[in-house]
């Protein structure tokens, strides 16, 4: 076996047929697996009208060619579909135990067409699938429809099935709504689980327990210790406070090749919320909805307020996903905290993007506040990012005068009111009042407000971004607009491609320009477009290997995915082949927006995100930063091989990556008998 | 014998290559590499510090080619 299982399942919700379908080799040496073989799939059996929320939508879910086979932190699934939030391709992705579960089964991908007439949910274990009533769990949140369905599967003395559900976010058809495993880990971005709702279907099960394996297994374990090694010689302490992030003040401004191990390491330490005190000297972590800075508008006091130790005194374990040696997660006891009028119980540890979001871009404080919308909205199944981007865009419309008191039922949408902030956060998930207008993003809000309220609704390509400063990162600015999923931090920027190292694997990739001042970063060139598209293909490898963006940070020589890879499939390819295979990927996906009418142009970033008059800062970190993003996506379009001015592949960059044929051919080119 | 270093921008680079390497007298041990590159005390004490990415003493000699590799904070999500 070659990591993948060859298979994919086919289901036509409309007609409730499941179909199983095997796949040539040829398509996984082209494309991977993961997000490469969803894009494909959707780029062929999506039609060029189709409504997002239509049943002519298809969703995929899919897994990685290394998960299961015994290689480290690749326990990732992907979500691809037409994204009602962006009008072009939808890929979101996250860990806990239901990549597993898919593969298990014995697929790579299960893509979903068509409507349900009521609710539904897919059954799939070793002997197939079946599509079963669900209207016992519509209407659940997603922890409680996740536990009943595995608890109605499972059978005593065989493994416990996973699921991956909607919530009611979901079943209202928001396009801020994910996809959720394991009570909060969710493919949130994209507007996705929306798509999944207007199919009537409220999650997928999977109770499999076929093998899976690579064909060296022996060299994919030898590679798995050394990562589990290193990384365990680098985990720092607990008991270092993260306090002492604060010193990062201090730090000149230069550019570094930091060790990516030692820095993603501090994810194990604190999860990703330990970063707050870091982002917060820094300039990173955007302020009042990307209008403020942390020297006007948030303290270091404040910063001390919501820093990770207030969660830390509350986590009860550390959570790991599937394969993972790093440990990122944790569960909270959240029973004694304020606001918990629900009696829940336990949580996951808020990533730092929502703890940033609903706390220092509301220039909120409370801690407990935030704690609460994050379990809230994992509940409703809800992206923290896009929903708390959305609040903070009410919250400033109020402000202005845009929005009324009567608009908001009442409430005083002001900053850093946490009791309004987590009533207006309601609101937008039931769709009540004025919430429902945001329900579906800022960008739609912005055009149904009018007037001013564009100012305020800060997103790219219709995707809210997430907590990263890109004023301060060129390449990460690059990165939000020029990717065909726009907006989306795990793409990569500077700093993350400090850490990856790839120029020591690749022969393109340029090596990051090390300790010295960062001006240059500001100035389109060759270079930093071929750094910007190396972050871009080696993410797409990631994805098709199911593997986490911490692992990828780590750098390519502690996180050895391209020799995991030829050691599952026997391929033997270089870096700069499997590159290639991501550049083919990242030029499908560029190519699906295109057949749906999304333009490249349309993902360029809000004049808040890359500086632009009249949003440029006059203080603070963010003071007189400008990103010229548009020379830099069409320097990074050139150097792709697309068309400068538009953004759009040339014929003859498809034709080298064979991407024509991919396309195009008949299906039984691909398909085995 | 050159040496490659990963650490915070409070280090002095002034004398590395474009390749983060530095190049150093032979058998100079751990410590003494530090002092060299000016990582402060304190940074040391607090955050892990791997040769190889494995955790060595301090007085550990140095061979051409080896790793040296600090802690350098940046935020995630």
């Amino acid at each position: 076996m070659k990591g993948y299982t060859g298979k994919i399942l086919e289901v036509d919700l409309t007609n409730r047929v499941c179909k199983e379908t095997k796949l040539k080799d040829e398509l996984y040496e082209q494309l991977l697996s993961g997000a490469g073989l969803g894009a494909w799939y959707c780029y062929r059996h999506i039609p060029a009208d189709a409504d997002p929320m239509g049943p002519e939508n298809v969703i995929c879910l899919t897994t990685g060619i290394l998960t299961c086979t015994g290689a480290v932190i690749t326990g990732r699934w992907m979500a691809i579909s037409l994204s009602p939030a962006t009008g072009g391709i939808g890929e979101s992705n996250a860990g806990g135990n239901f990549a597993p579960g898919i593969k298990q089964c014995g697929y790579d991908m299960i893509a979903i067409s068509g409507k349900a007439d009521s609710p539904v949910y897919l059954y799939c274990d070793n002997k197939g699938a079946e599509i079963r009533d669900a209207s016992h769990v519509w209407g659940k949140d997603a922890t409680e429809a996740e536990d009943m369905l595995i608890e109605e599967n499972y059978k005593p003395g065989k493994k416990r099935p996973v699921a991956a559900v909607i919530g009611p976010g979901g079943e209202r058809l928001s396009w801020m709504a994910g996809i959720c495993c394991d009570h909060g880990r969710i493919a949130a971005r994209q507007g996705l689980g929306g798509v999944m709702g207007s199919k009537n279907l409220k999650g997928v099960v999977c109770a499999g327990t076929k093998k899976v394996s690579g064909m060296d297994t022996a060299e994919i374990k030898k590679l798995s210790q050394m990562t589990a090694r290193r990384l365990n010689a680098a985990f720092m302490p607990p008991e270092i406070p993260t306090g002492v992030l604060h010193v990062t003040k201090i730090l000149p401004e230069l550019t570094m090749s930091p060790d990516g191990l030692l820095t993603a390491v501090l994810m194990g330490t604190w999860g990703t919320s330990g970063a707050a005190a870091f982002v917060g000297q820094t300039g990173e972590g955007p302020i009042k909805n990307w209008g403020g800075t942390q020297k006007e508008h948030f303290s270091v006091r404040a910063i001390n307020k919501i820093d990770v130790p207030h969660m830390l005194r509350l986590q009860t374990n550390r959570y790991f996903c599937y394969s993972c040696v790093y440990g990122c997660g944790g569960e909270l006891d959240i029973s004694q905290i304020n606001h918990n009028n629900e009696g829940w119980k336990i949580m996951h540890k808020p990533e730092y993007e929502s703890q940033w979001q609903f706390t220092a871009n509301m220039l909120s404080t409370d801690n407990d506040a935030m704690l609460w919308c994050n379990e809230y909205l994992n509940r409703m199944a809800m992206d923290t990012i896009s929903v708390g981007g959305a609040v903070a865009m009410a919250i400033e419309c109020y402000e202005n005068g845009i929005l009324t008191k009567e608009d908001t039922g009442g409430l005083e949408l002001t900053w850093g009111n946490s009791d309004a902030i987590i009533e207006f956060t309601k609101m937008i998930a039931e769709r009540r009042g004025l919430g429902d207008i945001f329900a579906d993003g800022t960008r739609k809000a912005a055009r149904i407000l009018g007037g001013d309220a564009w100012m305020y609704a800060v997103q790219g390509g219709g995707m809210e971004p997430p907590m990263h400063d890109s004023r301060l990162d060129p390449q990460q600015a690059t990165l939000y607009a020029i990717d065909p999923t726009p907006s989306r931090h795990t793409s990569g920027g500077s700093l993350y491609y400090g850490c990856m190292h790839l120029w020591k694997k690749v022969s393109w990739a340029p090596a990051a320009a090390l300790f010295g001042g960062k001006e240059g970063e500001w100035t389109p060139s060759r270079e930093e477009a071929l750094k910007v598209i190396a972050c871009a293909c080696y993410k797409r490898v990631i994805d098709g290997a199911g593997g986490c963006y911490f692992g990828m940070i780590t750098g390519v020589g502690n996180y050895p995915v391209f020799e995991w890879l030829n050691a599952a499939t026997g391929w033997g390819l270089t870096p700069d082949e499997y590159m290639e295979i991501g550049k083919r990927i990242f030029a499908l996906r560029q190519m699906f927006n295109i057949k749906h009418g999304k333009l490249p142009w349309d993902n360029r970033p809000h004049g808040r995100m890359v500086g632009d008059a009249p949003f440029t800062h006059k203080v603070g970190k963010t003071a007189n930063k400008t990103v010229p993003v548009e020379t830099m996506m069409m320097e990074t379009w050139d150097a792709l091989g697309y068309d400068r001015e538009t953004g759009i592949p040339k014929d003859e960059t498809l034709e080298a990556l064979g991407l024509p044929y991919l396309m195009n051919a008949p299906e039984e080119e691909f398909v085995n008998a | 014998m050159r040496i490659e270093f990963h650490g915070p921008s409070l280090c002095d680079f002034s004398k590395f290559d474009k390749d983060g390497t530095i190049e150093v007298p032979d058998g100079i041990t751990l410590k003494q590499f530090l002092k060299i590159v000016k990582l402060p005390l304190w940074w040391r004490k607090t955050f892990p510090l791997l040769l190889n990415y494995e955790k060595m003493p301090l007085n550990t000699v140095l061979k051409d080619g080896d790793i040296v590799s600090s802690f350098t904070p940046l935020g995630g999500g």
